[in-house]
């Protein structure tokens, strides 16, 4: 051993440049993947601090109201349990107007799992008093001052304390005095379980020992689910499910233990982590088999096998302990760095979207979200790293060890090998035999050139991968950015109401457009529907509690209670499924086109034709197949007879009369509403069935005349601020209406998503510039390798240029061959990426394939690489003496 | 007529301590189609003379003239082309290139002159006579010691040059080989009128060519008679 460790050192000394490529190699992989790891780690803690402070600092809650509760206040820690906080929520009561409202009384355990705290004032002492956030008191246009007096519910209350705001999970809150009593309480107890162990083992086991139902515990998912909030669902039945179940497949299995076991993160850091061991493979085979007659000599002198893998072992060992914490702090010093200046894109974006109130003081917080904390060093990637590489680097030394065996044997049977070779003279065919001899030179050993191609693509495969996923990231987005999250307009006015009368006036959009800085203002219309699917025309029948009829999967109490459900079935294979209904401004149609699947928006041609566009469902796998319905089917529309209808009609259970019945051609397929409205069926952009036509055909075919709600679009430079406050003079008077400015949320969402996508080209470049020395090392190996040829060549008189002329010839055709591999793999590579972004991410609308320029560049960068390279090592070559080459 | 003038050559290989005298004041001359042998114990510098004179290596001091060119006054392409052209290299390990087969490997220097046509006639008559013509698709590691040596003579007569330097082609070879790659020189110098330089450490084979160059630490005796009165042993 100490023998091997010697001679190990002394290679490592005697080789200097191969170590130090090696050194680099090492420390540029682990600097990669430590570094990225903990900025991983630390926008993982920080999305969990942040969810923390926008959900409220707990895991789970349920009704207290129960005897059991007693006996759970002196045993908050029991049997594969412990409770670290809770606190207790009493509903005194819930009104109803002017908004949904919950009169509550909170303990002090409550106000600091959700993290509210007492602003101005006093908490309620009195009955008469009440405390409330600066939102709930915007909404019901109360003054923000203790002393205050309003009216809720016909009760006159004084505002004596302002509290922080409301966690999201909660809704509009005022506080009271627990001695304020209406008879009709509703305790809750909200849990935070120690998280140093599983949260969900812990909540079963609380279950368990206080005898409640877990199915009637709600679980914080936003929190918890970084704590191991859920039930971890087994891999063999996940895998089962997969391959059994209709419609399930890969994504599926994907998607289930990605929720669990993080497997995105999990996979980029293993394909650092094998790009890595790729890099660090090459390298040190490129030296090894540099001196691979040297390890032979040492065989034939007795050296065995074991020793070889020892000395082999020892040199990879001494590297990497020297390299492996030095990449370490490489890698985080500048992720540290990184982190300082935009760790905010590596925080889980859907974290930091929330909705707020106009006031400007909220939307200055918004330019501070995400709070990224401070950055931490992941000790686990760290140490796992250093565990897989070394494992990794002892395999390696050992295939080396196995292929140094093969390769003497090989060598020994060249000679008489029975290989048939090439019989051809060229000289008689051919007046330069450079051309000939760069050829031979590249095929004579073809599994060393195949390696050499793949690992000169590798690099350039692996930029091209994460410029098309980044690219499609950056579609998926923008997309989602306005549909999903609604920010497609710097403000919204809507009504925040169930009520279908409850509308904007006509007017109120003409007054809202000549409001100065107001460049545009879309209007929409809406009313609820119903749609008839008969004869299985609806397939996704499992996407709906109401027919699913699966246990466990129940249909949302409120929605039944108010629409009769989404789905309703009526015949075998006969459904009628709920639906939004919106009108658009020709505007807010031209930008549909982004969310079109098929078919095209004329907005001319719809109001000609009455034509509507199908927001179809969007499956679990990014398809859109859940019901059979395509361009110019006619599709059949159920709505009220009227906006003044009773709330009962909304559940299309009244009478006939009630309602009117149209037929639709469809003109197009979309994957996305714009400008959504949730308080009705709610829609999530996927499982609602939405129909969208435009403005005018709403009032004629429904007489809708009023507007739902308004997005907002101001123009260059306006003050925000200022028009919000037009705005809200503009709204005052109508009933439910708010206003909601989005600007400084967008201005943080477009600087989040354009420092996102320069992060990932900058990981993307850090690979390419890894990959780029790989391919310098390795033609300089070509080139080396080759010196005792050369030196012959140079002594029968090649000229310098006629040299480099071959050498440029050489790296051509390297750089043409890699690009070759490159561009053929990268096919493959980009349908599987496709399938994934597809089925997997359920990415909006992403690109089939990168532009040709990319792909191009790239290979004209390998091009020119493996070029400069050759030319590089053979301006050493043409350095030496010719008889030293000569010698070698 | 002078081939090869070699005046006051002096070659010094590192500095300070480690400073290596590998030849001291060399001069002699060698007239057109001589066959000379340099002979000397390893490291006397027999190699390095040769290495000097095929503009392989500069000399320290001193100058080298090869059919009236001053070799260290030629710019580097100029002395690439002078060499091709006029000197002919056979070496020890035969250096063939691998890669080519018998018949590539003797045409690859004339192909490194552009635009000059390879004489086929002249390469098959040369691997005729040299006894490889069977051979010429076969490649190095197929061939013997000897038939690779006769390759490598092959390849410097290509191009036909005034002057061959030849660093112990028969050192690897074994004596009846040795007979006949010398008999092969022999005839080539004679058939081609082309001037022959050829280190050896072996006496015998030493005492067959024209002339004898022996070389001990350095300095250059011409001829026995030389070596023996100023002292040699």
């Amino acid at each position: 051993m100490k023998n091997s460790i010697r001679l190990a050192f002394a290679y490592l000394k005697y080789y200097k440049k191969q170590t130090l490529a090696l050194f680099l190699g090492i420390v540029l992989s682990a600097s990669l993947l430590t570094g990225i790891g903990s900025l991983l780690d630390s926008g993982r803690t920080a999305s969990q601090e942040n969810a923390r402070e926008k959900y409220g600092d707990w895991h789970y809650s349920l009704r207290c109201d129960y005897p059991w509760y007693s006996d759970f206040q002196e045993h908050t820690k029991g049997k594969g349990y412990e409770v670290e906080k809770a606190g207790v929520l009493t509903v005194r009561k819930i009104i109803e107007e002017p908004f949904e409202i919950k009169l509550c009384y909170a303990d002090a355990g409550y106000m600091t799992l959700m993290g509210r705290q007492l602003e101005a004032g006093h908490y309620p002492r009195e009955n008469n008093e009440a405390a409330a956030d600066t939102y709930t008191l915007k909404n019901l246009q109360i003054e923000a001052e203790p002393g205050a007096r309003f009216e809720l519910d016909g009760e006159e209350f004084i505002l004596s304390g302002i509290i922080s705001d409301m966690p999201d999970s909660e809704g509009m809150q005022v506080f009271v005095n627990e001695g304020l009593d209406y008879g009709t309480n509703g305790k809750f107890l909200y849990l935070k379980f120690d998280e140093s162990r599983r949260v969900y083992r812990q909540m079963v086991n609380f279950a368990n020992t206080f005898q409640t139902d877990k199915t009637s515990i709600y679980m914080n998912d936003k929190v918890a689910r970084y704590a191991g909030g859920e039930a971890k669902a087994a891999l063999w039945e996940t895998v089962k499910s997969g391959i059994s179940m209709e419609g399930t497949g890969f994504p599926y299995i994907w998607a289930v233990l990605n929720m669990y076991w993080n497997l995105t993160e999990k996979a980029v850091l293993a394909a650092l982590g094998l790009f890595g061991i790729f890099i660090i493979y090459s390298l040190f085979q490129v030296s090894v088999i540099k001196r691979m007659s040297q390890y032979s000599i040492m065989q034939v002198t007795g050296l065995g096998e074991g020793a070889t893998f020892g000395i082999l072992a020892a040199e990879l060992g001494m590297i990497f302990l020297a390299g492996y914490p030095a990449g370490c702090l490489l890698g985080n010093g500048v992720a540290a760095l990184l982190y300082q200046k935009a760790g905010k894109i590596f925080v889980q974006p859907e974290d930091f979207i929330v909705h707020s109130g106009a006031a400007k003081e909220q939307a200055a917080q918004m330019m501070n979200m995400p709070d990224p904390g401070a950055f931490h060093f992941s000790r686990s990637v760290a140490a796992g790293g250093a565990a897989f590489l070394f494992l990794v680097l002892l395999f390696l030394a050992w295939i080396l060890v196995r292929k140094m065996r093969k390769m003497t044997a090989r060598e020994l049977l060249a000679k008489d090998s029975g290989k048939r070779k090439n019989r051809k003279i060229y000289s008689t065919k051919t007046q330069s035999l450079t051309g000939v001899l760069t050829r031979k030179f590249m095929f004579a050993r073809k599994g060393a050139f195949a390696g050499v191609l793949i690992s000169l693509s590798a690099g350039s495969l692996i930029f091209l991968g994460t410029a098309y996923v980044t690219e499609n990231t950056r579609i998926n987005n923008e997309l989602k950015f306005k549909a999903d999250d609604g920010l497609g307009s710097d403000m919204q006015v809507l009504e925040d109401s169930d009520v279908l009368s409850d509308v904007m006036p006509e007017d109120t959009a003409a007054r809202l457009r000549d409001i100065k800085g107001i460049k545009s203002a879309y209007a929409v219309r809406y009313m609820p529907g119903e749609i008839s699917l008969p004869d299985g025309m609806l397939k996704w029948t499992s996407y709906y509690p109401e027919i699913a009829v699966e246990e466990g999967f129940d249909p949302d109490p409120v929605l039944m209670e108010k629409y009769n459900g989404i789905a309703v079935q009526t015949g075998e294979d006969d459904y009628k499924l709920k639906v939004n209904i919106y009108g658009y401004d020709d505007g807010m149609l031209e930008e549909m086109n982004e969310y079109l699947l098929e078919g095209s928006i004329d907005p001319e041609k719809m109001r000609k034709e009455n034509t509507v566009i199908l927001k179809t469902l969007m499956g679990g796998q990014g398809t859109y197949e859940g019901i059979s319905l395509s361009l110019g089917d006619s599709i059949q529309l159920k709505t009220p007879v009227n906006t003044e209808v009773s709330q009962e009609v909304l559940k299309f259970l009244a009478e006939e009369n009630q309602y009117r019945e149209k037929n639709f051609k469809i003109s197009a397929l979309a994957s996305r509403p714009l400008a959504k409205v949730d308080t009705y069926i709610g829609d999530d952009g996927t499982n609602r069935v939405d129909i969208i036509m435009t403005n005018e055909q709403m009032k004629e075919n429904f007489g809708v005349e009023g507007y739902q709600t308004m997005s907002i679009r101001l123009e260059e430079g306006a003050d925000a601020e200022h028009v919000s406050a037009e705005i809200q003079k503009v709204t005052s008077g109508i009933r439910k209406c708010i206003v909601k400015d989005y600007t400084q949320q967008i201005e943080t969402q477009n600087l989040f998503l354009a420092r996102k996508m320069l992060f990932f080209y900058g990981v993307a470049l850090i690979l390419l510039v890894i990959s780029l020395l790989h391919i310098m090392n390795s033609m300089q190996y070509l080139v080396t390798a080759r010196k005792h040829e050369f030196g012959i060549m140079r002594a029968m008189g090649i000229t310098d240029a006629g040299f480099r002329k071959m050498l440029v010839k050489e790296g051509l055709r390297y750089g043409i061959y890699s690009s070759l591999v490159m561009a053929a793999a990268y096919l493959v590579l980009q349908k599987f990426l496709y399938y994934f972004i597809i089925h997997v991410y359920l990415y909006l609308h992403p690109k089939a394939s990168l532009p040709a320029f990319p792909i191009l560049l790239m290979a004209a960068v390998n091009i020119g690489i493996c070029i400069a390279a050759v030319l590089i090592s053979g301006q050493a070559v043409l350095k030496e003496q010719i008889i030293e080459e000569i010698r070698e | 007529m002078k081939v090869l003038e070699v005046q006051n050559v002096e070659k010094i290989y590192g500095s300070g301590e480690n400073k290596v005298h590998a030849l001291r004041d060399v001069s002699f001359d060698v007239e057109l189609g001589e066959f000379s042998a340099i002979v000397g114990a390893s490291g006397s510098g027999k190699s390095t003379l040769l290495n000097l004179i095929g503009g392989l290596d500069v000399p320290t001091k001193g100058k080298v003239v090869v059919r009236g060119h001053d070799v260290a006054k030629l710019n580097r392409k100029e002395l690439t082309i002078f060499r091709r052209r006029n000197i002919g290299f056979v070496f020890q390990n035969y250096s063939l290139m691998p890669v080519l087969n018998v018949y590539d490997n003797v045409a690859l220097p004339v192909t490194f002159d552009k635009g000059k046509y390879v004489d086929h006639e002249y390469i098959r008559d040369l691997l005729t006579e040299l006894g490889l013509w069977e051979k010429r698709k076969n490649y190095p590691n197929e061939l013997s010691g000897g038939q690779q040596q006769r390759v490598a003579l092959a390849r410097a007569l290509a191009n036909k040059p005034a002057l061959i330097l030849a660093d112990e082609p028969t050192g690897n070879l074994d004596s009846h080989t040795t007979i006949e790659v010398m008999g092969l020189l022999k005839a080539s110098s004679k058939k081609y009128n082309q001037t022959i330089l050829m280190v050896t450490h072996n006496e015998a084979i030493a005492q067959t060519c024209d002339r004898t160059i022996r070389i001990e630490d350095g300095k250059l005796y011409d001829g026995e008679l030389e070596f023996y009165t100023r002292g040699g042993e």
